[in-house]
């Protein structure tokens, strides 16, 4: 075998680096000079490390917290979705602890909340004007806190992550966004957060599903009998503005009904199905959370 | 779509590519990643390239495209 590896070992090498970098380093994307008017850059693709949602529920039990409701918050502070992609980050999952153990953590989340919109809706913003960057950071801020006070506040770590997704999404030299938004002053203009109480495990496929859905796509929520799937269906009804989505799930028809509701709903929906009856009625889902609930039930059983 | 990257995955990707990318989000784990692959497999021989967060320019970014 290590005969075998030694043969290939000629100029093999791994390349390490954030995922816009790759993408400019390849050609998949160029940067912009000047703010254009062309749509945000909020594709992510290639190779990604994530971090599984039961290795930080690990770690958070191995610090002594074992409340449902503090986990949860720990989570959110350090979990990132975007429509196609979620991941929680460890170095926040440790900052999480750490801000909860200084009685911290609340405040700090209405921001963490706020500025994560960045990733999970990406503000839709005229980009044309050169203002634009410290315009959509504005927007995802809760209108009610103060910038500067909350700025000191935030970690550097999410420093970072705003940095990085508004280079990527307006296409700019990387470090660009860092440099602006030190130089001016920064409106919060966005809607206040709420802070829900789910349950620790649904809180990435929670995030994940409701941007799915902020995107402008459909959600479907599939998976075996009994496994929740209603649960973190209405969990997500409940976090989105429900003027602009329907939340139809199987449980509440039969299934002649629940195909033309389907088939007739105007609206973006979120759809509860078994795996049958997904595969026997046509739905318009680009994407579909894989759930594994008997797998996570399982686990949450071994603590 | 997302799934769970792992060492061994690293190693296989490296059995069909010279030159495998591995990407995310800033702090996600990568670099962990990548030193449990080398604490794993020992493999010397690979060669580890780390690219910047930053740059100062755009010739400097081109510098970079033509290293890749």
């Amino acid at each position: 075998m290590s005969g075998k590896i030694k043969y290939k070992e000629i100029r093999r090498g791994i390349i390490e680096g954030r995922t816009y970098i790759i993408d400019l380093l390849l050609g998949k994307v160029s940067i912009v000079n000047t703010l254009s008017l062309q749509s945000p850059y909020l594709d992510f693709r290639g190779n990604a490390v994530s971090m599984k949602n039961i290795d930080a529920i690990k770690r958070i039990y191995k610090y002594g917290i074992k409340d449902d409701k503090v986990i949860s918050k720990i989570l959110m502070y350090s979990t990132v979705a975007m429509p196609n992609y979620f991941t929680i980050i460890p170095k926040l999952v440790n900052e999480g602890i750490e801000l909860y153990k200084q009685g911290k953590l609340d405040k700090i989340l209405e921001v963490v909340l706020g500025v994560k919109r960045l990733y999970s809706s990406f503000p839709k913003i005229d980009i044309s004007k050169e203002d634009s960057i410290t315009y959509a950071l504005g927007l995802v801020l809760p209108r009610d806190i103060d910038f500067k006070k909350a700025w000191g506040e935030l970690s550097e770590t999410w420093k970072e992550l705003i940095y990085y997704r508004l280079d990527s999404a307006l296409r700019l030299l990387p470090a660009s966004a860092e440099k602006i938004i030190s130089q001016k002053d920064i409106k919060p203009l966005g809607d206040k957060v709420n802070i829900a109480d789910i349950e620790p495990f649904f809180v990435d496929l929670a995030e994940w599903g409701k941007s799915i859905i902020l995107e402008g796509n459909n959600l479907c929520i599939v998976g075996p009998l009994r496994s929740a799937k209603s649960s973190l269906a209405n969990y997500i009804y409940s976090t989105v503005n429900s003027k602009d989505v329907s939340l139809l799930d199987y449980n509440n028809y039969d299934l002649l009904n629940l195909d033309k509701k389907i088939k007739l709903e105007s609206k973006k929906y979120i759809t509860v199905l078994t795996d049958d009856i997904f595969y026997s009625i046509p739905t318009e889902c680009n994407l579909r959370p894989q759930i594994h609930f008997t797998k996570i039930i399982a686990l949450y059983n071994f603590f | 779509m997302r799934r769970i990257f792992k060492a061994k995955h690293i190693e296989e990707m490296l059995s069909d590519k010279d030159k495998v990318f591995i990407g995310g989000l800033p702090f996600s784990g990568k670099t962990t990643l990548i030193n449990k692959f080398y604490n794993k497999y020992k493999n010397e021989g690979i060669q580890f390239i780390e690219l910047p967060k930053k740059f100062n320019s755009v010739d400097e970014l081109n510098e970079w495209k033509n290293k890749i």
